[in-house]
């Protein structure tokens, strides 16, 4: 029997490729338990989950500059009669900032990473970091490219958006170190709260072959956007059926689908979870029928759903609704209006006592 | 400094020595596991012809009976008699299909990988999409009784499609192996850069990304670049300014390099990696406070350069860690003098 594989990239945050698993496993794990024939059954009996981690690069180069400003400042103790001049305050300011790398804040260790993918050389290992397991895992998955799927998480889209449209190649004779759009096709594509747009750089997202077309890397692409996630308001990634990004044909078929839950299961609020969304219906039921291989009957999806509903706090939905509202008025369509709205979300979160 | 240098490089062949052993043992040991993978059949199964052909084709590939790409070709595009078994005699699909995965191959040496849609019709994606007719669905639903009650049309073409991929893979697996191979070394050579490019700062290293990014906006993964700006860097140095009052003439203080280049695979350790055109600030009196020079840049880290002052007087410096390495060094030697001695 073949097992596929799910490799799953995670989103900011300070997170592993063990521990990002581990939240998609238990995830998944807390969704079977709708249903009551998957109550017992293992979410990775069929598929195998991979993490990618890649902030490991970031952490080294965060301590690396931390470290040498802490040596530096130590030494400048040594030092008598510093004067007070240009180049000790423009010293001054650069130490701050790099001894205050290493700081746990909301800003360090979730939007630096951002800036740090976006804006410098690490974006560049990052992405090879990750096409080294796509690639691994396309080159040795029992069955070939098309058991290899893909699930990300927030920043990971757009990290996992640069990749492919790197890994891949719509012209294999040009780049015969790439994987082929034809031959290596992956399974599908599960992005969650995509950001692949806000942070796009060498190429347009709308112009890449991450896609589910004949050119495409992908059979199957799904897109999770929460309608109270504002993350996922920052320059939105909305395609559509006028045959330019893919045929209309497949497009009718079903290869793309945009899946907007509206529901609210977080007492805090925390619509932008990866658990939060996989525990709802509208996106598990995708991955279990196109990744793990399961089928449900109409009727145990019928139950499944209405133990969710019953799950659904409104009252929480109707306040967040009213605190990320005036995010709307707001200029979202660059990254300071993806940190912006990071912000929004994490206050209120923190506001009900829960944690981002 | 000499020391270093030869430690990091010892280290680097330690891991070369240590580390291509284990990476080579681990290709063999998936190349292994690759061979033995074989996909499986039930005991209901409708398409038990194509799977053993394509179970056939990766033991003769393992066993390098067929190595020819072409060879490959044939063989994988021989399953495809089955799926006209399947559709019935009327059925075109799978002709069609043929033909446009030989006309692949002859222009590009691809295969398309297949997959299976069976709502809200049946539709076979290879490459282009086959949507199979009310008389080819009616073909294959008959086809897949026959051989087994409980079998289905979409039963048959799940099991087709999983014969066809596992074939279809062994001829583009090796080479997704090699992109594999040529990403870990490329990888490598980020992580070289890493540990052995000079430190930057959080402004160098957003001036130097945005360089990066800029000169690099192509459709395939770069190698690290050649050089770095040096921009803004700060550094403790020890300046000695020979013509100065007496007692003041060796004096600590703050550099700034304001603009330089390091080249990070500049290895002769008896040559600069690179250079910077410095500013520093010393509190001396009877000197000029303020001096600029240049500042040559070894191993990446150590400084070491020419100073001119505002009145004239020149000056030489060294970096803080150039005197850090060596007391390091000295403190080693002791504590190794003392653990000798008797």
């Amino acid at each position: 029997m073949s097992k596929n594989q799910l490799l799953v990239l995670h989103g900011m945050g300070q997170h592993t490729a063990e521990s990002f698993k581990k939240e998609v496993y238990d995830s998944l794990k807390s969704a079977f338990q709708l249903y009551p024939s998957l109550k017992n059954v293992d979410p990775e009996a069929n598929t195998e989950i991979i993490g990618i981690g890649y902030n490991h690069i970031f952490d080294a180069q965060r301590s690396l500059m931390a470290e040498r400003s802490k040596d530096i400042k130590s030494r400048l103790g040594e030092i008598e009669d510093m004067a007070d001049d240009l180049i000790q305050n423009v010293f001054s300011e650069i130490q701050g900032i790099e001894q205050g790398i290493e700081d746990q804040s909301f800003f360090q260790t979730h939007l630096v990473d951002v800036l740090m993918y976006r804006f410098t050389t690490l974006g560049e290992r990052v992405r090879i970091e990750v096409a080294e397991k796509i690639a691994q895992a396309v080159a040795t998955v029992m069955g070939g490219s098309q058991n290899v799927h893909i699930l990300a998480h927030s920043l990971g889209t757009a990290v996992l958006h640069d990749t492919l449209a790197k890994l891949y190649t719509d012209d294999w004779r040009q780049q015969a170190k790439s994987l082929s759009v034809r031959s290596h096709k992956l399974g599908s594509l599960h992005l969650v709260a995509n950001t692949s747009r806000v942070l796009e750089s060498f190429i347009k997202v709308s112009a890449s072959v991450v896609k589910p077309d004949k050119l495409g890397c992908t059979t199957l692409y799904r897109e999770y956007r929460h309608k109270y996630d504002p993350i996922t308001w920052a320059k939105a990634f909305n395609p559509s059926d006028n045959g330019n990004w893919i045929s209309n044909e497949r497009w009718h078929l079903g290869f793309y689908r945009l899946i907007e839950p509206t529901s609210i299961t977080s007492q805090q609020g925390h619509t932008h979870a990866i658990q939060h969304y996989i525990q709802n219906p509208l996106v598990h039921l995708n991955l279990f029928r196109e990744v793990l291989g399961i089928e449900l009957s109409e009727q145990e999806i019928e139950q499944g759903h209405q133990t969710y509903i019953d799950t659904t706090l409104a009252e929480v939905a109707t306040r967040l609704q009213e605190q990320v509202e005036q995010l709307k008025e707001l200029n979202l369509e660059n990254l300071g209006g993806l940190m912006k709205a990071a912000e929004t979300l994490k206050s209120y979160i923190e506001s009900m006592g829960g944690q981002f | 400094m000499k020391t270093r240098i030869s430690f990091s490089r010892l280290l680097l062949l330690c891991c070369l020595v240590f580390s291509t052993p284990s990476v080579i043992a681990d290709e063999q040991q998936d190349y292994k596991n690759w061979c033995k993978q074989q996909e499986s059949i039930a005991d209901s199964a409708v398409m038990t012809n194509a799977l053993q052909a394509a179970n056939q084709l990766r033991k003769d590939y393992c066993l390098q009976l067929v190595l020819e790409k072409a060879e490959i070709k044939n063989q994988i595009l021989l399953l495809m008699s089955d799926l006209d078994a399947l559709l019935g005699e009327n059925s075109t699909t799978a002709s069609s299909m043929l033909n446009s995965q030989e006309a692949l191959f002859q222009k590009t040496a691809e295969l398309d990988t297949l997959s299976i849609m069976t709502t809200p019709s049946y539709i076979i994606s290879l490459g282009d999409l086959y949507r199979l007719s009310e008389q080819e669905r009616q073909s294959c639903e008959s086809f897949a009784k026959a051989k087994s009650v409980n079998a289905t049309c979409k039963l048959a073409l799940e099991e087709f499609k999983r014969a066809y991929d596992f074939a279809q893979a062994t001829y583009a697996q090796p080479f997704a192996r090699n992109t594999y191979g040529e990403l870990v070394a490329l990888g490598k050579r980020w992580d070289r850069f890493a540990a052995e490019s000079k430190a930057q700062t959080s402004l160098e290293l957003l001036i130097n990304g945005t360089m990066f990014n800029r000169a690099n906006d192509d459709n395939f993964f770069q190698a690290p670049p050649d050089w770095q700006l040096v921009a803004l860097h700060p550094n403790l140095v020890i300046e000695n300014v020979p013509d100065a009052l007496d007692g003041q003439e060796v004096k600590e203080s703050i550099l700034m390099e304001l603009v330089g280049a390091d080249f990070w695979e500049q290895d002769n350790p008896w040559l600069p990696t690179g250079a910077s055109i410095v500013a520093l600030n010393v509190d001396r009196s009877g000197t000029s406070d303020w001096g600029y020079g240049v500042g040559l840049i070894f191993d990446h880290a150590y400084l070491l350069g020419f100073t001119h002052h505002e009145d004239d007087q020149n000056g030489i410096f060294v970096s803080f860690n150039i005197l850090k390495a060596f007391e390091d060094k000295r403190e080693k030697l002791r504590a190794f003098k003392e653990k000798i001695s008797f």
